[in-house]
């Protein structure tokens, strides 16, 4: 063989194995949908909930709120003049909502679109919470009546809510606009907002965010009943329509594509990740932080006002321009802390922080100008959610 | 002189004209109902493009079933790539209309080893081997069509598929009198890697389509590895056709 022969060999060879290269890529380009991403069945709820005037679009609406790791933990029964809102058992996420408040926090969120939907539609809702003390499992019901349609700048935006999980800007939130939100808890008995917005509040609060995180990676239960709502692959999501994406993890193009291409991460890779995310993107970015108070954070009641609240606080983030993301890990380690007869260390923290006699954390989220959108996530459709 | 083709490409020709022409039927459903039965065609984001890309694929075959009934053992090289494209195709539009794939896809699957078969496993490696390179850009071709009936919107599917079909087309050229044609085909496929850069293959492929179809217009295809032989017997079912010299890359 002579030395231009076998250069060529190589050089053939060489090709061939980048050729094969390629195509393993291209078949994960293919099949974790990296081309298309949120499109698809499970993503047609975000523009379809507008289309049925009727009671019954009021839940098309309900479904697209901010809920505990995508877990849509309802089901709802629709007549003509009333929509009765139950939890979904069977969609709880264990260890991490030791006491189910994040659970009844997403269905107060559901509640909250519904309401601005029936409202959009000329029916005006009238909500009752928890209206059979013989069924826990039946957290509102919303009756309906003939009213003039009131659309209001929150419905609108309902569609353009995604929780934002991506770097912010270092821009400020202005303190009016801040201002602005603590008027919408008008008409929810008993919750309210705690700003964290100075340089000294942030940073004290996402030191104990960082901790928490910490602690949920360290508790195998909580961290395995996390990673069990990771939807890694787009056969998952077509066909469960549900749980925390990669799009919606709020990474640029190019990581995620390339996330999208490796192999799907183990658990501990994804409990690395996220604590890395959370100490340098999330609270390393966060403008402000806000923490939705009551006065008992295991009353019912309190944690579907709660989600009123937040939800409203979301939408109307969204409308400023402005990106929000749940940051609960610290009530999470609260309530799995209680659940165990742990010494209360996260509750006692909290409570010095929000320094509000009487007020307990709820729910936390931070909020900012976003460096760039929010992606969809999936939903199960009304037909899946009804019954 | 024309000869009479063998009956296992009259086989092959007849299994591949049903195949396509269920394969025409399978892409006009995917346009027409295939929202409506997605658990039949694959529940696609893109019906009507993917029914129509399946439809057009699909037609591609029927020619190919044309040219095995036709064919004559001069033309082996052909009945080569005709064996891959439906390989090709029924892998593709294995991706595009879901279960409603899967009678024509087996029926062109058999077509192709059914012609690999007539045209014997020696013709077979001595005509990849001798156009490795080219084999190469065609198969980068086939996996940008894989990516493009994965994309959204239409336009994006529409720059891609138009991509794969250029690096196949320019597979079939290159040569190293077409070095201008076969470039201005893998250009093609800068639209597609412009509009999806972020997702990383795409251009990655495009500049490795550059790549080998520059060296695919300069190396001069290697002489088969088969042995000239005698004319065989193309009357003899089932027997192997050797190849004869084949020109510089395969024509
Ligand atoms: C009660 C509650 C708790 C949540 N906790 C977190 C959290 O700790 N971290 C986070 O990134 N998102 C959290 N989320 C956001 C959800 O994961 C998100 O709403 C869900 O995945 C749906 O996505 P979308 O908001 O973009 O529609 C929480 C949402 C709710 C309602």
């Amino acid at each position: 063989m002579t030395r231009r022969t076998m250069l060529h060999h190589i050089g053939v060879g060489a090709a061939t194995v980048v050729v094969a290269g390629v195509g393993a890529g291209s078949y994960r380009v293919f099949d974790n949908g990296v081309l298309d991403a949120g499109h698809g069945t499970a993503y047609d709820p975000w523009t379809n909930w507008r289309d049925d005037a009727t009671s019954l679009g009021t839940v098309a609406a309900a479904i697209l709120a901010a809920n505990p790791h995508n877990t849509q933990p309802w089901t709802f029964h629709v007549t003509d003049d009333r929509v009765e809102l139950f939890t979904d058992p069977a969609r709880r996420t264990g260890a991490l909502d030791a006491l189910d408040r994040e659970h009844h926090v997403g269905l107060g969120c559901a509640l909250q679109n519904l309401v601005l939907a029936a409202a959009a539609r000329g029916l005006q809702p009238s909500v009752t919470l928890l209206p059979d003390a013989s069924d826990p499992t039946h957290v509102a019901t919303v009756s309906f009546a003939e009213a003039p349609m009131v659309v209001s700048d929150l419905h609108d935006a309902i569609d353009r809510r995604h929780s934002n999980r991506g770097p912010y800007t270092d821009e400020i939130v202005a303190a009016d606009v801040l201002a602005t939100f603590d008027s919408l808890v008008a008409g929810l008995d008993g919750v309210g907002i705690r700003w964290f917005a100075t340089p000294a509040e942030r940073a004290g609060l996402g030191a104990m965010i960082i901790e928490a995180t910490r602690a949920i990676i360290d508790d195998e239960e909580q961290s395995t009943e996390s990673f069990a709502w990771i939807r890694s692959s787009r056969d998952d999501t077509d066909t469960q329509m549900d749980g925390l994406t990669l799009d919606a993890q709020g990474l640029s193009p190019l990581v995620l594509a390339a996330a999208k291409i490796l192999p799907a991460s183990t658990r501990s890779a994804g409990d690395s990740f996220w604590l890395d995310q959370t100490r340098t993107v999330h609270t390393a970015t966060a403008a402000a932080y806000g923490i939705v108070t009551v006065a008992d954070p295991d009353d019912r009641a309190a944690q579907l006002d709660g989600g009123r609240l937040l939800q409203r606080i979301h939408l109307a983030a969204t409308v400023a321009g402005l990106g929000l993301q749940y940051m609960n890990q610290i009530t999470e380690r609260i309530d799995r802390d209680a659940q165990l007869g742990n010494p209360s260390t996260f509750a006692a923290a909290m409570d010095a922080l929000i320094d509000r006699p009487g007020r307990h954390a709820l729910s936390t989220f931070r909020i900012g100008h976003p460096v760039r959108a929010g992606r969809l996530s999936p939903r199960r459709p009304v037909s899946k959610v009804t019954r | 002189m024309t000869r009479v083709p063998p009956k296992l490409l009259i086989l092959a020709g007849r299994l591949a004209a049903i195949g396509g022409s269920l394969g025409i039927v399978t892409g006009i459903a995917q346009a027409t109902i295939g929202s409506r039965i997605p658990e039949w065609s694959g529940n696609k984001d893109q019906p009507v493009a993917l029914g129509l890309l399946t439809i057009a694929l699909s037609a591609t075959t029927l020619a190919a079933a044309q040219a095995l009934r036709r064919s004559t053992a001069s033309r082996d090289s052909v009945m080569v790539r005709v064996s891959v494209w439906l390989a090709v195709v029924a892998a593709v539009c294995s991706t595009t209309v879901g279960r409603l794939w899967v009678i024509p896809g087996l029926l062109l699957i058999t077509a192709a080893g059914t012609t690999l078969a007539a045209c014997g496993w020696d013709q077979f490696r001595s005509e990849v081997t001798s156009n490795w390179l080219r084999s190469l850009l065609g198969i980068l071709g086939a996996f940008e069509l894989l990516m493009a009936v994965s994309a959204a919107p239409t336009a994006t599917i529409a720059a891609g598929l138009v991509a794969g079909a250029a690096l196949i087309a320019a597979a079939v050229l290159a040569g190293p009198d077409r070095g201008l044609i076969v470039s201005g085909l893998v250009a093609v496929t800068l639209p597609f890697a412009f509009v999806t850069w972020w997702a990383i293959i795409p251009p990655l492929l495009s500049i490795i389509a550059f790549a080998i179809g520059i060296a695919a217009t300069r190396v001069p295809a290697t002489r088969s590895a088969v042995p000239n032989v005698a004319p065989p017997d193309l009357h003899s079912p089932g027997h192997t056709q050797r190849s004869r010299r084949s020109a510089p890359n395969g024509r």
